[in-house]
């Protein structure tokens, strides 16, 4: 059943708990004890879990390290840590009676936000308030609002890619599920949440750090 | 809900499946882009055939940024069917 309105499981210290919530602690449960094992042994020659953890860091270092050079590091973690995250996110679709947290709003305009903040945040500190806001009247002072526009629209496109991917995915899979249960949405399942999961998850992190770094300069 | 008649929800209703099939018109976009960016990267395959790795990933990146246009109008529209048109439909089921 697909529902617009969140499902509140149960009030954590007067806080409702929704169900997409109680998903996202699940996968960052499991991401904890994973990397647990992973650097139980660390050996010089990475082996099992090391090997896998230490790819996926060297992926994402190279991902920042080619886009913004090498200060860009500084924003290694964030972009590791929003990569990993969506990426689990997207696969954790996959499970049946498990709908993709990414396919709610609430969790990719969050993620959106984050993204938006920092990469102001950082052009800010970097070039200053002034030329930070002069830059909002680049070529001319009414082209103010576009430039606002322009930058929200960022934002709203963002973090809605990665919603109506991943909502549309749910909904085709809810849809062939009325009409042929078990088989062929479960097919239809997995490619929405392996393929077009992993390409959403690249491409947001990707964007993040093109947002981050198109702002800095 | 104010007494809206049978006939007031049913207005509601169809308006909501128009719009939301007008929405999904914003589809056209993205298949001519994707199938432009193919053409054009068959083409740079071609002209060099030892870069089909770098051009592969970044037609499918162009592709997945390209498809945003029709993923926004197809979220728009499953989103109004779903939060518009089946409450409504299951209060006249309930009447």
């Amino acid at each position: 059943m697909i529902n617009i309105e969140p499902v509140i499981l149960f009030h954590l210290f007067g806080i409702p708990v929704p169900d997409f919530v109680v998903v996202i602690w699940g996968v960052m449960a499991a991401v904890l004890v994973f990397v647990f094992f992973a650097t139980r042994r660390l050996q010089a020659v990475p082996r099992g879990a090391q090997n896998v953890a230490e790819l996926m860091m060297g992926f994402f270092e190279d991902l920042v390290k080619d886009m913004m050079g090498e200060p860009g590091l500084m924003f290694f973690p964030l972009i590791a840590t929003i990569g990993i995250f969506t990426l689990l996110l997207n696969l954790a679709g996959i499970i049946p009676f498990v709908d993709a947290p990414t396919a709610r709003l609430e969790t990719t305009f969050a993620l959106g936000i984050m993204v938006f903040v920092v990469s102001h945040g950082y052009a800010i500190k970097r070039k200053g308030l002034g030329t930070y806001l002069k830059g909002y009247i680049d070529p001319y002072v009414f082209m103010l609002p576009l430039n606002i526009i322009g930058e929200l629209g960022k934002l709203l496109s963002h973090s809605f890619r990665l919603y109506g991917n991943m909502f549309g995915g749910l909904v085709m899979t809810f849809v062939f599920y009325q009409l042929v249960p078990w088989v062929v949405p479960g097919v239809l399942n997995v490619w929405f949440g392996v393929f077009v999961g992993v390409i959403q998850s690249l491409v947001f992190t990707m964007l993040a750090v093109a947002y981050i770094q198109v702002l800095a300069e | 809900m104010t007494d809206v008649t049978f006939w007031g929800y049913v207005i509601i209703i169809s308006a909501v499946a128009i719009g939301s099939g007008l929405a999904m018109i914003a589809g056209i976009g993205p298949g001519i882009g994707e199938g432009y960016a193919a053409g054009k990267a068959i083409e740079a395959v071609a002209r060099q055939p030892e870069a089909e790795n770098k051009i592969r990933t970044y037609l499918i990146l162009g592709d997945a940024i390209a498809e945003s246009t029709g993923i926004y109008s197809l979220a728009i529209s499953l989103f109004l069917i779903l939060t518009f048109a089946r409450p409504l439909f299951n209060l006249i089921l309930a009447r």
